[in-house]
């Protein structure tokens, strides 16, 4: 019975852990300008995540080693440094959503200015990683962040035209003549971006690395991925599908995260809403926790330093003095007054940017058998490996061009 | 926006059109949002910490879409429809104002605020509608 | 024959043998240098950012019966010079004496603790003056 709840825990967590402010952000804004004509994006995404995370928990099984302490030794230091600087910049970015995300959420919740919670939220995520547990930390805000099933259930609730739907999803390019196809080209990377965010890679080997994982945990691992991952995108496709029903219809194009729960107040009442933002809180404030922790990883890896929240503060110095200078930047930018929606939706796009840098190294090293003895990639992973790492190069080129012409998706 | 249009060499005039296109467009759409969450209000469907950010957010929308339109140089045609689309924007935010003051005032007193909502979709669809003929001139 | 290939004009024609390991022929880019190293309790120390040789009385024309030796793995400011050229003064170094090196492999391992080593000071810096400072720095997480 305990084997069951832990495999069930596993899951569980993976499918809450999903979502951050991109993903809550840009699925809505595309559910009410495109329909579900981009679903195909959140499909893809989805399966590149699963590729690649599964691929990342991998290499950190059987090396024992975390990812950019392979970059390094692998690539030299030079390319490891473009890519350290890179990554940790647009997590840096990432991370100033994800605090203005828990801000908005709780003014959601409270009626209190955004500008008030930014500095109490990015305390308490400080306070999170300072103190509490790996394994209670990543348990609690993921199943609280399964509150978001709302979404899938306000679906239904909502009465939709299922057939309408379903054709939306097969249409493409934009049916909608109000958006041109370059803006429709925007969002899809955009919503690739969300999908596939680069710090989850980095978090999650680094994750197998602090909850020491051997070879006989991938099983779980892959458990988590290829169940929760998928899952999780459902309910980012849920997010748009409200969208989609409720705001489309009115012309309301997203822009802010109220408009995002709308839809929820609508299907399913006060208690919907409450429901739905403790989702938010939850899923942001799991995300902030990862990409605080990511910005530690990447740069104590890459300089050799001791590092991991298993370890006392005090024998991870710099590790988390890293984190602290993170937080505390963050915190800074959104105090100069930013929209922390406008942050979230540039991040996406520089996520898809940085997708090449953060992906190819782990194709690199998962396919070195020095590190990954047997457990060295297959035909098949490489096979699907070498396709997403095409796509996400399109991504990553496309991606200012497109931003310059619709001028960030206005 | 402007100043990437006036490089592609546009004339002023569809420079001046496409911003207040744009800004009815939003304005429109902000309106409308107004609306639907005074709708649900009405079905006691929303929260009030949600109402007031939603009701603040769009406040602050609208005002800046005023801000924008009392910024477009134009002359004639244009400038008569920017004062109408600047009229609307007005009344929009006259409204929420009151709604507003009503709402921190009289919590749960009971008047409804239907009237207001029908107006806001009123104007909603008057901001909507200018907004795609301006953009097909 | 090894060759240490970065912008420096020294050549490394043969690599000294690291203590208690069996004489073996390596490769000083691909094993020694940005490889991370561990202290004697496997704690995460540094990565090699540079390697310190004995001085050659003239690169151009090495002698093979008195080659450059090793004599410590260097960290620090010397990453910067090591990628974008230049080198800094000797007496700004900061050195793991090779001697502490224990055992090579995918990671380095030494034979000392990391905090006994010049070289970490600025992990006992941070720790010291900031960490150790903040309540709660010194205790496990829950």
């Amino acid at each position: 019975m305990k084997g069951i709840l832990a495999v069930a825990l596993g899951v569980l967590t993976a499918i809450g852990g999903f979502l951050d402010i991109g993903d809550l952000v840009v699925n809505s804004v595309v559910g009410s300008r495109f329909g579900l004509t981009l679903v195909w994006v959140v499909v893809v995404g989805v399966i590149g995540i699963c590729v690649f995370a599964q691929m990342s928990g991998r290499v950190a099984a059987a090396s024992g080693r975390a990812t950019f302490e392979i970059i390094r030794e692998r690539l030299g230091a030079r390319m490891a440094l473009a890519n350290l600087g890179a990554s940790f910049l647009i997590n840096l970015l990432t991370l100033t959503a994800e605090i203005g995300g828990i801000a908005l959420a709780l003014q959601l919740a409270t009626s209190i200015e955004p500008t008030l919670w930014m500095p109490v939220a990015a305390f308490a995520v400080w306070l999170v990683i300072w103190r509490v547990k790996f394994s209670i930390m990543e348990n609690v805000t993921g199943l609280l962040g399964l509150t978001l099933v709302m979404f899938a259930v306000a679906v239904f609730l909502l009465h939709p035209n299922w057939l309408d739907l379903g054709a939306q999803i097969l249409q493409q390019p934009s049916p909608h003549s109000a958006e041109s196809p370059a803006t429709y080209w925007y969002y899809a990377v955009a919503l690739f971006g969300a999908a596939m965010t680069p710090y989850e890679v980095f978090f999650f080997s680094s994750g197998a690395i602090e909850e020491k994982w051997k070879p006989k945990d991938l099983a779980q691992s892959r458990l988590n991925v290829l169940v929760g991952f998928p899952l999780g995108g459902v309910l980012s496709i849920a997010i748009a599908a409200c969208a989609t029903i409720v705001l489309l219809p009115k012309g309301i194009a997203v822009d802010s995260l109220y408009e995002t729960a709308l839809p929820i107040a609508q299907a399913a009442g006060k208690i919907g809403l409450i429901v739905v933002i403790l989702g938010f809180v939850a899923a942001t404030f799991g995300a902030a926790l990862e990409v605080t922790l990511s910005s530690g990883y990447t740069l104590a890896q890459f300089f050799g330093w001791p590092w991991g929240k298993y370890r006392k503060p005090a024998q991870a110095a710099r590790f988390h003095l890293v984190m602290i200078v993170s937080l505390i930047v963050g915190v800074g930018i959104l105090m100069t007054g930013v929209d922390p929606v406008e942050v979230t939706e540039v991040s996406v796009v520089f996520s898809s940017i940085a997708l090449p840098l953060t992906y190819l190294p782990i194709l690199i090293v998962a396919n070195d058998p020095r590190y990954m003895g047997k457990l060295v990639n297959g035909r098949v992973t490489n096979f699907f490996g070498l396709v997403f790492l095409a796509i996400i190069l399109v991504a990553s080129i496309a991606a200012i061009p497109l931003m310059i012409i619709t001028g960030a998706g206005s | 926006m402007l100043a990437v249009l006036m490089l592609s060499g546009c004339s002023a005039d569809d420079a001046a059109r496409s911003q207040l296109s744009q800004t009815a467009k939003e304005t429109g759409s902000a309106s409308r949002s107004a609306a639907l969450a005074l709708g649900q209000h009405e079905k006691d469907r929303i929260t009030e910490p949600v109402l007031d950010t939603a009701l603040s957010d769009i406040s602050e929308k609208l005002g800046q879409g005023a801000a924008s339109l009392t910024s477009v140089t134009a002359l004639g045609g244009i400038a008569r429809q920017r004062d109408s689309i600047l009229t609307a924007v007005r009344r929009a935010q006259d409204i929420l104002l009151s709604v507003q003051a009503d709402l921190s005032e009289g919590r749960g007193e009971g008047r409804s605020l239907d009237p207001e909502r029908l107006r806001l979709e009123s104007i909603a669809r008057e901001l909507l509608s200018t907004s795609e003929k301006v953009s097909r001139e | 024959m090894t060759r240490h290939r970065t912008p420096r004009r020294r050549r490394l024609d043969e690599l000294a043998p690291p203590p208690r390991i069996a004489a073996q022929e390596l490769d000083a880019q691909l094993d020694l240098l940005d490889r991370q190293v561990l202290d004697r309790d496997r704690v995460q120390t540094t990565t090699v950012d540079d390697i310190e040789l004995t001085d050659v009385a003239d690169p151009a024309n090495p002698d093979p019966a008195r080659p450059p030796e090793l004599t410590a793995l260097l960290t620090g400011p010397v990453l910067g010079t090591r990628i974008f050229g230049g080198r800094p003064p000797e007496s700004r170094f900061e050195r793991i004496p090779w001697t502490d090196v224990s055992e090579m492999g995918t990671v380095i391992r030494l034979g000392v603790a990391a905090d006994s080593l010049d070289a970490t000071w600025a992990e006992r810096w941070v720790r010291d003056r900031i960490i150790a400072r903040i309540p709660g720095g010194t205790h496990d997480p829950q």
